[in-house]
C-alpha cells in the first residue's frame, strides 16, 4: 500500500474514532469515596487493613493508613479508573506542602506528581506527617 | 528450483478500515445496547497512538527481522511452496511459535518490557486492541521464527500468515460478545478466553497466551477458563499512570534498567531483574504472579489447586 494512501487511513481513521469516543465515551470520572478507595486498594493489596482513609477535597486520590502497621498508600484516579501505590520508604522524590493541599512527587516515571488537595490545614499537616520519608 | 513468490497483501495494514468501523460498532453497542460508554477519550487516544507507533516501528525496522529470516533461509534443506495446504501448515506452526512468543512475553521481563504496552490500559475494547509495543524489535523475538524458515517456508508467507494471526486477534478484544458455541471456545481463541489473558485477578494471571488457536494452552496446561464469579480487571498488576505515549512505550524499560542497575547487585541478580518473570525480587524468596496467586489461595484457601491457581 503506498506510504500517502496508508497515512490517509490513518488519519482519518484515527480523527473518526476519537471524535465518536469523545461524543459518545464516558469522559466523566467518579469521585472517590471511603468505601471505593477501601474497596479498590484492597484489590490491589488484600493485606492492607485501612483504618484512616482520606479523601482529597477533589475526589481524585485517597490516602489510607493502616495503624496496626503504620503503612500508607495511595488510590489515585487516572481517567475514569484509579491506580493503587504502596507508599514505603523510597517511594517518593519529594513531599511539599502547598496551601492548597501536599504535592507528592511519586518515584514512578509513569506516575510524576500528585497534587492532593485538602484545605483544612490540621488535616494537611496530620496527613503530611503520616508519610513516608523520601 | 525457482520458486515463483506470491505477492501477498499486508494484510494489517489493509484492515485499518474495519478496525475502525468495528470499534464504531462496538461503541454504539455499548451505548445502545448495554448502557455503558465502555469508551474513554485518553484511553483510547493513546491506544490509537500506540497502534500507530508500532505501525511507524514496523516501517522503520521491518528490514530488520526480515533480512535475519532472508538470511536463515539459505541454510534451508527444502524448499517450500506456497500451495494452499502448506499456507494452512504455515499458520498452524506459526501459531504455535505466537504462543511460545507469548508465553515468554509474559515470563521474561526483557520481552515483557515491548509487551506490557499491550496491557497496560484498564479497559477492554477494540481500541485495546490496536495499543501494540513500538520497541518489539529491541528483544530479539523474531528469531523465533527461523525455525520456520529452516523448515523451508519463504519468510514472505511467514509474514504474510503472521499478520492474518493478528488480525483475528483484533475482534477478540471486547467485552459485547460473551461466549461463543462450546465447539469453537474448545478449538479457538475467543473474546471469553482473551479476557481472562488480560485480566489481573489472580487466577487469571499469565494464562491463555493464545494467538488463534486455544489448543496450545490446553496442551501446555495454561488454560484458564472465564468464571461469572469472577469477573475480569483488566490493566497491569501495578497500574501506570499516565496517557502519554511516549512514557507508556519506555516505561518498562525504564523501570527494568533501573532495578538492574541498582548500586549492590550481584551479576546474577542483575540479569535476573532483565531476565527473570515481571515482579521477580532479588531479595524476596516468592514475588511476582506467583506470590500473588499463593497469597490469593492463603487467603482463600476453598480456591487451592483450581485452575490458574497453585495448591496449598
Amino acid at each position: 500500500m503506498p506510504l500517502s494512501v496508508l497515512a490517509l487511513f490513518v488519519v482519518l481513521g484515527v480523527s473518526a474514532v476519537v471524535v465518536s469516543v469523545y461524543v459518545f465515551g464516558d469522559n466523566a470520572g467518579r469521585k472517590l469515596d471511603e468505601n471505593t478507595a477501601r474497596k479498590r486498594f484492597t484489590r490491589d493489596f488484600p493485606g492492607f487493613d485501612p483504618q484512616t482513609i482520606v479523601i482529597s477535597d477533589d475526589g481524585y486520590d485517597a490516602l489510607l493508613v493502616s495503624d496496626n502497621d503504620s503503612r500508607s498508600g495511595l488510590v489515585h484516579r487516572i481517567g475514569k479508573n484509579y491506580l493503587t501505590r504502596l507508599l514505603e520508604r523510597g517511594s517518593l522524590r519529594k513531599m511539599e506542602l502547598t496551601g492548597q493541599g501536599i504535592d507528592l512527587y511519586v518515584n514512578d516515571f509513569t506516575l510524576q506528581k500528585i497534587s492532593f488537595s485538602l484545605a483544612d490545614e490540621n488535616l494537611r499537616k496530620q496527613v503530611f506527617g503520616t508519610l513516608p520519608s523520601e | 528450483m525457482d520458486l515463483i513468490i506470491p505477492n501477498f497483501p499486508n494484510v494489517t495494514q489493509l484492515a485499518i478500515p474495519a478496525f475502525v468501523a468495528l470499534i464504531l460498532i462496538e461503541l454504539f453497542v455499548l451505548r445502545r445496547f448495554r448502557n455503558v460508554e465502555g469508551f474513554e477519550t485518553r484511553d483510547t487516544v493513546t491506544s490509537l497512538m500506540m497502534g500507530v507507533g508500532n505501525v511507524v516501528s514496523g516501517l522503520i525496522f521491518g528490514f530488520v527481522a526480515y533480512g535475519v529470516l532472508t538470511w536463515a533461509y539459505g541454510f534451508r534443506p527444502i524448499t517450500i511452496g506456497f500451495e494452499w495446504y502448506w499456507i494452512v501448515l504455515c499458520f498452524v506452526i506459526d501459531d504455535l511459535r505466537y504462543y511460545v512468543y507469548h508465553r515468554i512475553a509474559h515470563r521474561c521481563r526483557w520481552v515483557w518490557a515491548e509487551h506490557v504496552i499491550h496491557h497496560s490500559s484498564q479497559h477492554y475494547n477494540l481500541s485495546t486492541a490496536l495499543r501494540q509495543s513500538w520497541t518489539g524489535v529491541f528483544t530479539g523475538m523474531f528469531v523465533l521464527r527461523i525455525p520456520l524458515v529452516l523448515m523451508g517456508f519463504h519468510p514472505a508467507l511467514i509474514v504474510f500468515v503472521g499478520g492474518i494471526n493478528l488480525l483475528y486477534q483484533f475482534w477478540i478484544h471486547t467485552e459485547t460478545i460473551g461466549k461463543m458455541p462450546r465447539w469453537f471456545e474448545a478449538v479457538m481463541n475467543t473474546p471469553s478466553h482473551h479476557r481472562v489473558h488480560h485480566a489481573t485477578n489472580p487466577r487469571y494471571l499469565d494464562a491463555n497466551y493464545a494467538g488463534t488457536l486455544i489448543i496450545w494452552d490446553r496442551m501446555f496446561g495454561t488454560f484458564v477458563e472465564e468464571l461469572e464469579e469472577d469477573i475480569p480487571n483488566y490493566g497491569l498488576v501495578k497500574n501506570i499512570g499516565t496517557f502519554n505515549p511516549l512514557r507508556v512505550a519506555f516505561h518498562e524499560w525504564v523501570d527494568m534498567f533501573r532495578d538492574a542497575l541498582r548500586s549492590g547487585l550481584t551479576f546474577r541478580q542483575r540479569l535476573g531483574y532483565l531476565f527473570n518473570p515481571p515482579g521477580w525480587r532479588h531479595d524476596q524468596p516468592v514475588s511476582g504472579s506467583e506470590a500473588i496467586k499463593l497469597d490469593f489461595v492463603e487467603r482463600n484457601p476453598e480456591e487451592s489447586g483450581k485452575p490458574g491457581l497453585p495448591s496449598l
